[in-house]
């Protein structure tokens, strides 16, 4: 795959049969094609896209049927706009053969984009090899067996047919264990193709070769796509660094795996709820990461630069205007310092972040992903706590949250399998009784909107200042002993 | 043989005894990669249980002169590494490549259903487990795995080692070693897990089993307390079949009547169908429970999992660990294996008879290699068959491999 620095619409391209002449694929062949720059970006968006839907819908957890699993990849999949997956997932429904390459070229090449990207470190080695995974097998079943015949053969998946004697041989010795069929239901393929049938014992060995049933087959071919994905995702890895100093794309190739393509909430949309005077009852909505973050602003009266930037520009994304902002990180910290260092050192900084300083960018919200991927230092509070914070720790952060032990001992299980959205979404059902609208939680503000709205905040319309001051009576004793199980908990903490 | 007098039997079984060159011949397998051998790892067990490990020899000639100095209580054999084990084993890309594919039994993992002998024993009578368990294992690497080339070694005390030494075999990755072992250790996961008896492989170590069966029953007396009967009994999920059988337990004494009443009623019911999936295989369950081999798994899994050398010394019995023929594991016993001091004695008498008989002859008796003077050679001769079968494997590769050299 070459690239071309030209961001005009030069793509010169050698069409090479054999890697499209089929809808799945193994990605054996890097493909012998000029894309620029503006194509790099979008195919790799779009099959990211793609994946985070996959992964969104299994962590949901509805695997169990997987038939109304596929059903609802396709449609989210279709709604998100993900035509050409969509096409291929669907197969040989269109008749033309230039959009049906066209697809298939955007599937081969955009695999091969996010190799690069998500090859770096094992964690995301894994989340890339489980999600591609996920695709394959969708993408199997939904073939036709014609078409699953063709791609055996295609890839050489050393797959063989079972000769005539070969099956009378094995009829035999299978006896009873064989559930009735003729020759062409099975394939001939090397044992440790097969691993996890040989372990259990569901397929008929013969000199170390395995007769696998039709059915059976997507396993093996799996396992294969698994193993040989896994060395290439390694040997690009140590190829990795000359990539990434290609200045073109090297920003994009390193940062887009923390990269979070659902709303991005740089826009403060409709809800400028929050003030100095609400943000400590509003923060008991706020997920986990965002609560303790202000707990620690409130009790140590500073935070230091990585959380101040993750939680500066969430509760700017909540709907926090900059002279509010300043109101509230001012108030803090100059009870540590004075008024003046405040202003020269921070204040820019914040003004920074709302787009009124510098380059003017309108900095966006940190994603879930984001966050997950960050390096948390030993005294620091920014991070995941499901991911950043030991169970211990967790454990006593939940407890203070004044949800049930049954669904804090959930929660600790899934964060310490790794599935730390999961763990956040599970909360979010402990904290407000209901699941969240989204599948799972994968960003901050998201979390905090939903929650705003099941306490039914009509995000259309401002609240006005006599309700809020109706209940404040009740949230200052709450407030006070809230803070004071995570004041405790935080000055442990530090000790 | 007392303790202090093992060093110095050591000591002469390994300058006159062990069979270096074979030994070599083996692990160099045909020497079409050197590395082979020299990158193999070996460990020592020295006196007073001073463990070392990572070493490696580069020639026949060192590893025979590094042993008779160091006179190791035991040796392991390693993997072969990407590098030379001696030197390089601190770098961080040292690792290991391969290894022959092992399998390890022991007896005592047979405690809980051998009624002769327990822990550190074994008898004629238990030693019909291990029978039965080459038997099954054999057919299945085999058959099943198309492997042909098998050492079984006597691990000098008490169990078999296999290790399996066909080239793809030694290049299995643990993930497919695991596969391997699990396919075979029918019994793994617990006593009461049940497997599918109508699995070709399961059904074939069945049918072994049977042919073992009434003797082992005998012999071990399977039915002989009530405490017993219960736990056979306690693989029949059917209440009302069980208590038939209980009755028909409490007319009968000897446990080959309980099995033939056992059997006989488990046979009727299912005959007039009346016995569910769960029940339907009890017979099977039993005798796969009773005698279907008990494998070390993890040994199996390792790549990097250090097993016991042929020919080593076992030091509290002295006995060596000779490699043993598959097909007349029946007539191996492991109470007349020789050991250490037997030999010693055997060269002695042999070369005093040696000296009475060509007394003024010119010829020497020392010609004669010592191993063949004592009974040692018969295990000798079953190692050298195993590496002429090998041998021609690696013919076959070298003239593979110069092929292609003039192709190029
Ligand atoms: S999952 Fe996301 S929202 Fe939840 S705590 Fe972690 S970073 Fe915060
Ligand atoms: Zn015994």
């Amino acid at each position: 795959m070459n690239f071309t620095p030209s961001r005009k619409n030069v793509v010169l391209e050698k069409l090479q049969k054999t890697s499209y002449d089929h809808d799945l694929q193994l990605y054996r062949e890097i493909p012998d094609i000029n894309i620029n720059l503006d194509e790099f970006e979008e195919w790799a968006i779009e099959r990211l896209k793609v994946l985070q839907i996959l992964e969104q819908l299994s962590l949901k957890g509805n695997t169990s049927n997987y038939e109304d699993f596929i059903k609802s990849v396709v449609h989210e999949i279709k709604k998100e706009g993900l035509k050409h997956m969509h096409k291929l997932i669907n197969g040989g429904i269109y008749k033309d053969y230039n959009e049906n390459c066209d697809a298939r070229k955007r599937d081969l090449c955009s695999h091969f984009i996010l190799r690069l990207i998500y090859c770096k470190s094992d964690e995301l080695r894994k989340w890339f090899i489980n999600r591609e995974i996920e695709l394959f097998k969708l993408r199997w079943s939904l073939l036709s067996k014609t078409d699953k015949l063709k791609f055996l053969s295609l890839n050489n998946t050393n797959y063989s047919a079972v000769s005539e004697e070969e099956h009378q041989i094995m009829a035999d010795s299978m006896g009873s264990f064989a559930t009735a069929g003729n020759n062409n239901e099975y394939f001939k393929v090397r044992w440790t193709q097969v691993l996890d049938l040989v372990r259990n014992r569901k397929v008929y060995l013969c000199d170390g070769f395995a007769y696998v049933i039709q059915t059976d087959v997507i396993s093996g071919v799996c396992q294969t796509f698994r193993s040989e994905l896994s060395q290439e995702l390694v040997k690009c890895f140590q190829k990795f660094s000359i990539i990434s100093e290609d200045e073109r794309f090297g920003a994009f190739i390193k940062y887009l795996h923390q990269s979070y393509m659902g709303k991005n909430y740089s826009v403060t949309e409709n809800m400028s709820t929050l003030s100095v005077n609400t943000i400590d009852h509003s923060s008991k909505s706020f997920p986990l990461c965002m609560k303790r973050l202000h707990v620690v602003l409130r009790s140590e009266h500073h935070l230091k630069h990585q959380a101040r930037q993750q939680y500066g520009l969430f509760l700017k994304g909540a709907g926090l205007p900059l002279e509010q902002a300043l109101v509230l990180w001012r108030s803090e910290f100059t009870k540590k310092m004075d008024a003046d260092k405040f202003d020269k050192q921070y204040s820019y900084n914040i003004r920074h972040n709302y787009g009124k300083e510098g380059k003017k960018v309108n900095y966006t919200p940190y994603s879930c992903m984001k966050i997950i991927m960050g390096a948390v230092g030993l005294d620091e509070y920014h991070g995941c706590p499901y991911k950043h914070t030991n169970s211990q720790a967790l454990k006593q952060l939940l407890e203070a949250s004044n949800i049930s032990t049954q669904s804090i001992q959930e929660i600790l299980n899934l964060s310490q399998n790794g599935h730390y959205q999961i763990a956040c979404t599970k909360y979010f059902e402990a904290h407000n009784g209901v699941s969240p609208s989204c599948t799972a939680i994968n960003h901050p503000n998201q979390f905090f909107e939903e929650s705003q709205k099941l306490k039914g905040f009509n995000i259309e319309s401002n609240i006005n200042d006599s309700q809020v001051n109706d209940s404040s009576v009740i949230d200052d004793i709450e407030n006070n002993e809230f803070d004071q199980t995570m004041v405790d908990f935080v000055d442990k903490m530090d000790q | 043989m007392s303790d202090d007098q093992f060093p110095d039997y050591l000591n002469v079984y390994y300058k006159k005894l062990f069979p270096y060159s074979q030994f070599h011949k083996w692990l160099s397998y045909g020497n079409v990669k050197p590395e082979n051998f020299l990158n193999r790892e070996f460990s020592f067990t020295l006196h007073e249980d001073i463990y070392i490990r990572y070493q490696s020899f580069n020639t026949l000639q060192e590893f025979e002169t590094e042993i008779q100095n160091r006179c190791p209580f035991k040796i392991d054999i390693g993997a072969v590494f990407n590098m030379s084990p001696k030197v390089c084993r601190n770098y961080p890309q040292f690792h290991a490549l391969e290894k022959e594919l092992v399998i390890d039994i022991d007896m005592t993992d047979y405690d809980q259903i051998r009624t002769c002998c327990s822990g550190a024993d074994v008898c004629q009578k238990c030693w019909r487990f291990m029978v039965i368990a080459v038997k099954i294992l054999e057919r299945a690497i085999r058959d099943d795995f198309g492997w042909k080339h098998l050492l079984w070694v006597f691990s000098g005390r008490r169990g078999i080692h296999c290790w399996i030494c066909d080239e793809s075999a030694r290049k299995l990755l643990p993930s497919e070693r695991g596969s391997f072992i699990d396919y075979l250790a029918v019994l793994s996961a617990g006593d009461s897990k049940r497997c599918n008896v109508n699995h070709p492989s399961v059904k074939r170590s069945i049918g072994i089993i049977k042919e073992e069966f009434n003797s082992l029953l005998a012999e071990q007396d399977f039915l002989g307390t009530t405490e017993q009967c219960s736990k056979v009994l306690s693989f029949i999920a059917d209440e009302k079949l069980k208590e038939q059988i209980n009755l028909q337990f409490s007319k009968y004494q000897s446990s080959i009547q309980r099995w033939e009443a056992l059997t006989v009623i488990v046979n009727n019911n299912h005959k007039r169908g009346l016995l569910n999936f769960k029940t339907k295989h009890c017979v099977e369950d039993i005798l796969l429970y009773l005698a279907y081999p008990r494998l070390d798994v993890n040994v199996t899994k390792g790549l990097n999992h250090l097993l016991k050398s042929p020919f080593c010394v076992h030091p509290k019995t002295g006995k060596i660990c000779i490699p043993i023929n598959p097909k007349v594991i029946e007539k191996f016993n492991p109470n007349t294996v020789p050991t250490i001091n037997v030999l010693i004695d055997e060269i002695n008498e042999y070369d005093k008879k040696q000296k009475e008989i060509i007394n003024d002859a010119n010829l020497s008796s020392n010609r004669l290699k010592d191993y063949k003077k004592t009974s040692l050679l018969k295990s000798v001769n079953i190692f050298e068959e195993f590496l002429r079968s090998l041998e021609n494997t690696w013919k076959g590769s070298r003239i593979k491999q110069s092929d292609i050299k003039m192709e190029f």
